[in-house]
């Protein structure tokens, strides 16, 4: 069976690619008719993808030889597209929930950081330019008393 | 209303070969997504289900699987600068947390301590020798400045004081 040049071929690739998170961040604009479309872009973007992965299945069955495989072919292409999804879903989950935690610590450091900074830092060099200064005159009294 | 969507240029070449589609094909691709996600199939395949009633569902299924694998990965790629970034924000600011509280503030607060215990010093001894201290500038005014008397630099444990600590720990325990 010819597997890469037929559109079954394509959906086999295609759903065993999605795995493939390091693909380029390029999209591709597709304008949504006003009176069809969701108003949540995600929502949109997932009925379309749906139907698009739906008008795709659609053609693997028309196209192949017997009902059979065309049964065959949408077998194998479910059993990689569930698996991504699990997969994605939970790397998804993952990595959202590490970049909150990151970006909320890097929040907390920066205002304890800015505050090192911007406020004690100035604050300890300033008192201990105090304490040199009286610790001269100090001296200096004293020396002033010995004589 | 969406005005439009974006999705993976990847996907696009490889769902829409054509390249183009025309408002009324997205128009149909939606209503067809809506159609099968409001009833789609959930738990495993009946037995007993005619070869049609089958692929009906096995095409269902495959077009939602499929579609929400796209949506985690497009969110994926989409974020990954930001995954990145967070990573990158999040050592650099463990960096200079750790350098300040270990590098820059030790030494100064330090300083500080040896300095107010120097001036306490000195004014005893002053007024030791019946010099009014108050009258001595400049003066200190002590409730403005930053308490460090008790300070105690911390302590960071490296690697090799962990390993000196375990040694030691089983020395002892081993004389038992």
């Amino acid at each position: 069976m010819e597997r890469k040049n037929d559109t079954a071929g394509r959906l086999e690739d295609l759903v065993l690619t999605l795995r493939d998170t390091e693909v380029p961040a390029e999209t591709h604009p597709v304008h949504m008719p006003d009176d069809a479309s969701p108003a949540d872009p995600a929502e949109a973007r997932f009925l379309l993808y749906v139907g698009l992965f739906d008008a795709l299945a659609d053609r693997v069955l028309s196209e192949a030889p017997s009902e059979e495989e065309g049964e065959v072919h949408l077998r194998r292409a479910l059993a990689a597209a569930m698996s991504a999804d699990s997969v994605l879903k939970f790397e998804r989950h993952e990595r959202q929930t590490r970049a909150d935690q990151n970006e909320l610590m890097a929040r907390m450091r920066s205002r304890e950081i800015q505050m090192t900074e911007r406020w004690m830092l100035p604050r300890l060099r300033e008192d201990i330019d105090a304490y040199r200064r009286r610790i001269e005159g100090l001296r200096r009294a004293l020396l002033e008393e010995a004589e | 209303m969406t005005a439009g969507v974006e999705i993976l240029a990847a996907d696009w070449a490889a769902l829409v070969p054509t390249g183009r589609l025309e408002p009324d094909e997205v128009r149909g691709l939606l209503a067809r997504g809506r159609a099968i996600a409001a009833a789609a199939p959930a738990g495993a395949m009946p037995e007993r289900l005619s070869r049609p009633e089958r692929l009906e569902r096995l095409r269902r299924s495959l077009a939602v699987a499929a579609a929400r694998a796209a949506v985690h990965r497009f969110e994926l790629v989409r974020q990954r600068e930001r995954f990145e970034r967070s990573e990158r924000d999040e050592v650099e600011t463990y960096e200079r947390h750790l350098e300040l509280h270990k590098d820059v503030v030790p030494p100064l607060k330090l300083e500080a301590r040896a300095l107010r215990a120097e001036v306490r010093s000195l004014e005893a001894e002053a007024r030791a020798r019946g010099i009014d201290v108050d009258a001595i500038q400049p003066a200190i005014d002590w409730r403005n400045t930053l308490a460090v008397d008790g300070y105690e630099a911390p302590k960071y444990e490296t690697p090799e004081s962990r390993k000196r600590a375990a040694v030691e720990f089983f020395r002892r325990v081993g004389k038992r």
